[in-house]
C-alpha cells in the first residue's frame, strides 16, 4: 500500500483520512473489475467522489489534487486494507462509478482500434520511407561503432593507466558521438566508464573488463547478419535499438503467477528507472519490468514487492530474454508469504552462468537464495552449505534485513552481478522487508 | 596468458609492451590471430576472459554463521500497530509543530507497546534504534520494546550498546592520572556517584598542580553527590585565580544547605529587606559592593541599563535560600508577595525571588507566584517567557493542573506555557476547561500553541467531544473556520486509532 503513494506527505495525509469519520460512504465490489469507491468529505460542500480499480490499479477522484494517486484514493485503499469498507454488489455501484468504468473501457477500445489501423494502413510510400530511415540509421550506427572500435583500441594502445585522471570529458565526448550516431545503448556504456575510472582501488581491472566487453559489442554488431536471430536481438538491444511495444506484445505471452521479489530505483540526472524483478512460480523464469519517470514525478507502482499477479508477460526478444511487459492481468495481485523457487548459492551462480552464456553483457541477474546475512568488513550472504556471496560494496550495510532475519536463514532476493550481490528484499514471517 | 598479464599490457599500452600468446594458450582458440598481439587482441582476450570469469565465479566456501538471535518470549505488536510504527519512523516532518507532534506520537506509541508488554518486529529495530540513539528520552522505551532481537543487534553494533545498559567504559584510576581533561572529568564524575569523598580527595590532591584550563570542568564534578564535607574545598575555591572556578564554587556553596556561604548571603539579604510598621516591605539595597560580596560571586558591574544598587540587590536575593524569608519576615510565600513594596524596587525584588524559586526548585513559592496572578498583574514585566516556562516547571503536579484550570478562565500572559507544564495525559477537569476556553476569544498564537498541546495531551477518547465543540461553533458561526479545533480532533482520532491498533 505504501508503495503506491507518490510521496511521503501524500501517505501521511492519506493516513489522516483513513478513518471512518471522513467518509460518508466506502464500498468494495468484487465484480469485474474489483473496485473501491467512496465519498470523502473535503473542504467544499460536495464530497469528493473517489474510485479505485484494483486490477491495474487505476484511480479516479473528483478532487483538484495534481498528485496521482491523490490522498483520497490512498486513504480509501488504507480504509479497505483495514477492513472498514462495506462489501457491495457491483450492480449497486452508483452512476459515476459505472460511467468511469465505461469511459475507461471505451478509451482502451479506441486505443486498440487506432493501433490496428496504424498497423494495417501503411501505404507503399510510407513503407519505402520507413525502409529509407532504417537504412540511414543502420549506416550511422555502423559508422559510430566503427569509431568506437578505433577509440577502444587507442585506449589500450596508449595504456589505460592514466584513465583515472583524464576526467569525464574524455568519455563524454565519445559517448556524445555515439548518441549522434543513434547508438544510445553503447553511448551509455561509454559514459559509465568515467564512473569506473573513478571507482577506487582495482579500477584498472574493471576498466579492462568493460573495454573488452564493448569491443565484443562492436565486433558482434559488425557480424550481426551472421548471428542467430535471438543473439542478434540481444546485440541490437545493447547497441540501443528499441523494440516497439506492439512488437513485444505480439510475442507469445507467458502466463504464470508472477511474484514481485524486489524493486530498485536507479537515479540518473534526467530519468528515474524503476527496476521490478519478477519470478514465475510455475515457470521459474525471471523477468525484469522497467518503468521510467522524470525526477520528482511518481513512478509506476503497480508491481508491489511481496505480491504475485496472475498475468501474461511478453518478453523482449534476445538470447537471454529478461525484460518484459505485462500484456494482460487476469486478477488483482495477491500477497504471498514466501517466493519460490529459492536456491542455494551454488545453484544461483549456475543460473547466472547459464544466463551469461546467452547474453555475455548481462551484469544484473535476479537471485532468490535461502541464507543468512553475515556482517563483517565485507558483508556476505551464506547458505546452509557454508557457501557465500559477497555483497555489492554500494549496497551499504543492510541492517534492516539482518534485523529481520535475526541471524536465521531466510529467503533473500537480490541482484547478482560482477561486483557482488545487491540485497533487495528478505521474506520473514509473511512480511516482505525491503533493504 | 593470465588476466594479470593482460592487465599490465593494457595499463602500460601495447605500443610499449606488446604481448605474446604462448602456442598452447587456450585463449588462442577463443581469440585466433598472430602470436604477437596488438591492442585488438588484448581487448578480445579481455572480453573472453571477463565472460569466463563472470560465468565461472565461485562461491566463497566454508563461511561460518555466527550464533543467531535467541528466540523471543514476548508477543509481537499486532500488524496494524507495526505498520503505524513504520510510518512514524520513516515519514519525516519538517514543519516545527508537525515535527514536535511526530516525536510525541512516536513516544506515545512506544509507551503503549511497553505497557502491553509487546515487542517491535525485528525489521523495524534498526530504524528505531537509530532514532533513539540521539534521544535520551526514547532510549529506555526503545530498549524495553526491542526484545531479544534488539539486545542481539546491540552486540553487533557499538552505537547501539546502550540497549544492553552498557555505556562508554568509565575507565580506571589510571585515566585519572594519564587521561585528557575530558577523560579525567568523566572518571571523577562517575566516582562522585558512589565515593564522593574519594573523588574530592583525588581532586584536592591534584588541585595545586592542575592547569587552570582543566580546573573549571573538574570543579563542576562536585555538583554530583554534593555534601557538607565538600564545603571547605569549595570555600577555598572562592579564592581561585580563575573566575569560572569561583563562579562554580559560589553556585555549589549556594546549593549546600546550612553552608556558611548561605548564612552570609541570608545576612546580607535581611539587611536589604525588612518589614515596616505597616506590614510593608522596606527595601534598602546595598550602597557598595565590598570585597566579601565580590568573593561570594556577586558581580560588581551591572549590565547596561541597570542601576548598580538594584543589580546588587537582585544578585543577593537570587543567592539567598528562600526559607530565609519565610523564617525571618514571617508568613507564607503568598503573604510575602502580597505585602506592598516601594514601587522602584518592587519588580527587582520579585524577579529575583522568581529566579531563586527556579534555581532552588521551590514548588510552594512557584505556586504562590502563579496564584498571585504574576503573569498579568503589575509584576508581569518581571516575568519573561523563558523565566515563566522555568517557573511553571517547578510547580507540583496537583498545583499546575488546578492553577491552569483557574488561569484558563481569564487568559493571562504566558497561559500557553502554563498549559504546556501540565502532566500528561490531562485529567478530565483540565480537558473540559481547555475545551471551554477555546470557545472564547484568544490570540492566534496562544490558541495554536494550546491546541497543539491539547492534541497530544488529552486522552484520545475526547475526539468525539472536540468534534461536538467544532460542530457547535460551526452552527453558531457558519462563516468562521476552526482549523485548530479540527486539527485537535484529527490528531485525537489518529491517537485513538493508534491505541485501538494495540487491542
Amino acid at each position: 500500500m505504501e508503495a503506491l503513494a507518490p510521496d511521503a506527505s501524500s501517505l501521511s495525509s492519506a493516513r489522516a483520512l483513513a478513518s471512518g469519520v471522513n467518509w460518508s460512504e466506502a464500498n468494495h465490489a468484487r465484480g469485474a473489475p474489483p473496485t473501491l469507491w467512496g465519498l470523502c468529505r473535503g473542504s467544499g460542500a460536495k464530497p469528493y467522489q473517489t474510485c479505485v480499480d484494483l486490477v491495474e490499479p487505476a484511480y479516479k477522484c473528483s478532487c483538484p489534487s495534481r498528485k496521482f494517486p491523490c490522498k483520497h484514493a490512498l486513504g480509501l485503499l488504507l480504509l479497505w486494507s483495514a477492513g472498514s469498507v462495506v462489501e457491495t454488489d457491483a450492480a449497486d455501484a452508483p452512476e459515476w462509478v459505472r460511467e468511469w468504468h465505461a469511459g475507461r473501457a471505451g478509451r482502451a477500445a479506441t486505443r486498440e482500434a487506432r493501433k490496428a489501423t496504424e498497423r494495417g494502413e501503411t501505404t507503399p510510400a510510407q513503407e519505402r520511407a520507413a525502409q529509407r530511415r532504417a537504412a540511414q540509421r543502420a549506416d550511422r550506427v555502423n559508422a559510430g561503432l566503427a569509431e568506437l572500435d578505433r577509440w577502444l583500441l587507442d585506449q589500450v594502445r596508449g595504456g589505460i593507466a592514466g584513465l583515472d585522471r583524464v576526467g569525464y570529458r574524455h568519455f563524454d565526448q565519445m559517448a556524445a558521438r555515439l548518441v549522434d550516431s543513434q547508438a544510445p545503448g553503447a553511448a551509455g556504456d561509454v559514459r559509465r566508464l568515467a564512473g569506473v575510472a573513478a571507482s577506487g582501488a582495482g579500477w584498472p581491472g574493471r576498466m579492462l573488463a568493460d573495454l573488452g566487453l564493448l569491443r565484443l559489442l562492436t565486433g558482434a554488431y559488425r557480424r550481426i547478419a551472421d548471428l542467430p536471430e535471438p543473439l542478434a536481438a540481444t546485440v541490437r538491444g545493447r547497441v540501443g535499438f528499441t523494440v516497439p511495444t506492439e512488437q513485444v506484445l505480439a510475442a507469445p505471452p507467458v502466463r504464470d503467477e508472477w511474484q514481485v521479489i524486489g524493486v530498485r530505483d536507479e537515479f540518473d540526472e534526467r530519468l528515474v528507472t524503476r527496476r521490478s524483478w519478477l519470478i514465475g512460480r510455475g515457470t521459474c523464469r525471471p523477468a525484469l519490468v522497467l518503468s521510467f519517470a522524470m525526477p520528482g514525478q511518481p513512478l509506476a507502482a503497480d508491481l508491489v514487492v511481496g505480491t504475485a499477479v496472475d498475468a501474461d508477460l511478453c518478453f523482449y526478444p534476445g538470447a537471454q530474454p529478461l525484460r518484459a511487459v505485462a500484456a494482460h492481468r487476469h486478477d488483482a495481485p495477491q500477497p504471498f508469504t514466501e517466493p519460490s523457487p529459492s536456491a542455494g548459492v551454488e545453484a544461483a551462480l549456475t543460473g547466472y552462468a547459464d544466463a551469461v552464456a546467452g547474453d555475455p553483457w548481462l551484469t544484473q541477474w535476479p537471485v532468490l537464495v535461502r541464507g543468512t546475512l553475515v556482517r563483517g568488513s565485507q558483508w556476505q550472504l551464506v547458505d546452509a552449505a557454508g557457501d557465500a556471496l559477497p555483497l555489492h560494496p554500494a549496497a551499504g550495510e543492510p541492517w534492516r534485513l539482518l534485523a529481520a532475519g535475526g541471524g536465521h536463514p531466510t529467503v533473500l532476493a537480490g541482484e547478482w552481478g560482477p561486483a557482488g550481490l545487491r540485497p533487495l528484499t528478505c521474506f520473514v514471517d509473511g512480511e516482505a522487508v525491503r533493504a | 596468458m593470465s588476466w594479470n598479464e593482460l592487465l599490465s599490457a593494457a595499463l602500460i599500452g601495447t605500443d610499449r609492451r606488446p604481448i605474446t600468446f604462448a602456442l598452447l594458450d587456450p585463449l588462442r582458440t577463443l581469440v585466433p590471430g598472430e602470436e604477437t598481439a596488438g591492442p585488438h587482441r588484448v581487448l578480445d582476450a579481455a572480453a573472453a576472459m571477463t565472460v569466463v570469469r563472470r560465468a565461472g565465479h565461485s562461491a566463497i566456501h566454508g563461511v561460518k554463521v555466527p550464533p543467531p538471535a535467541p528466540d523471543e518470549s514476548g508477543l509481537p505488536v499486532p500488524p496494524p500497530a507495526a505498520a503505524r510504527l513504520r510510518g512514524l519512523l520513516t515519514e519525516t516532518e519538517h514543519r516545527y509543530h508537525a515535527e514536535q507532534q511526530h516525536a510525541a506520537l512516536l513516544l506515545e506509541w512506544l509507551g503503549l507497546a511497553a505497557a502491553y508488554g509487546l515487542r517491535v518486529p525485528g525489521y523495524l529495530l534498526p530504524d528505531l534504534l537509530e532514532h533513539a540513539r540521539t534521544r535520551a528520552e526514547v532510549r529506555p522505551l526503545a530498549a524495553a520494546v526491542g526484545g531479544q532481537r534488539a539486545y542481539w543487534l546491540a552486540g553487533l553494533r557499538p552505537e547501539w550498546a546502550w540497549v544492553r545498559g552498557e555505556s562508554a567504559p568509565d575507565g580506571s584510576e589510571e585515566s585519572w592520572y594519564d587521561g585528557t581533561v575530558a577523560e579525567r572529568t568523566a572518571y571523577l564524575d562517575a566516582l562522585r556517584m558512589w565515593r564522593p569523598d574519594r573523588a574530592r580527595d583525588l581532586l584536592a590532591e591534584a588541585w595545586p598542580d592542575e592547569p587552570p584550563a582543566g580546573r573549571t570542568a573538574l570543579m563542576a564534578t562536585l555538583a554530583t553527590g554534593l555534601g557538607p564535607e565538600d564545603e571547605a574545598f569549595c570555600e577555598a575555591a572562592l579564592d581561585d585565580r580563575r573566575k569560572e572556578v569561583r563562579t562554580i564554587a559560589a553556585q555549589l556553596l549556594g546549593a549546600l544547605p546550612g553552608s556558611a556561604y548561605q548564612r552570609r548571603m541570608s545576612a546580607r539579604a535581611l539587611e536589604c529587606v525588612r518589614v515596616g510598621h505597616g506590614g510593608e516591605l522596606l527595601v534598602t539595597p546595598p550602597s557598595t559592593c565590598d570585597s566579601a560580596m565580590r568573593r561570594d560571586g556577586i558581580e560588581v558591574k551591572p549590565p547596561h541599563g541597570t542601576g548598580e544598587r538594584s543589580w546588587w540587590l537582585a544578585e543577593i536575593v537570587q543567592r539567598t535560600p528562600l526559607p530565609t524569608w519565610t523564617a525571618a519576615l514571617g508568613g507564607e510565600p503568598a503573604s510575602l508577595l502580597a505585602r506592598s513594596v516601594a514601587v522602584e524596587w518592587r519588580a527587582t525584588l520579585h524577579r529575583a525571588w522568581v529566579e531563586a524559586t527556579v534555581a532552588q526548585r521551590d514548588s510552594a513559592w512557584a505556586a504562590a507566584f502563579v496564584d498571585a496572578d504574576f503573569g498579568r498583574g503589575p509584576n508581569a514585566e518581571a516575568l519573561d517567557a523563558l523565566l515563566a516556562m522555568s517557573l511553571y516547571e517547578v510547580l507540583s503536579a496537583e498545583d499546575v493542573v488546578s492553577l491552569t484550570i483557574a488561569a484558563l478562565e481569564d487568559n493571562p500572559k504566558h497561559l500557553q506555557y502554563l498549559v504546556a507544564a501540565c502532566p500528561r495525559p490531562w485529567p478530565e477537569p483540565l480537558c473540559s476547561a481547555v475545551l471551554e476556553a477555546l470557545r472564547s476569544p484568544m490570540s492566534r498564537s496562544v490558541r495554536q500553541e494550546i491546541c497543539a498541546q491539547a492534541a497530544l495531551a488529552m486522552p484520545p477518547h475526547h475526539a468525539a467531544d472536540v468534534r461536538r465543540v467544532v460542530e457547535a461553533l460551526r452552527a453558531d458561526e457558519p462563516d468562521h473556520d476552526w482549523p485548530y479545533l479540527d486539527e485537535i480532533a484529527r490528531t485525537l482520532t489518529l491517537r485513538h486509532e493508534m491505541h485501538q491498533e494495540f487491542a
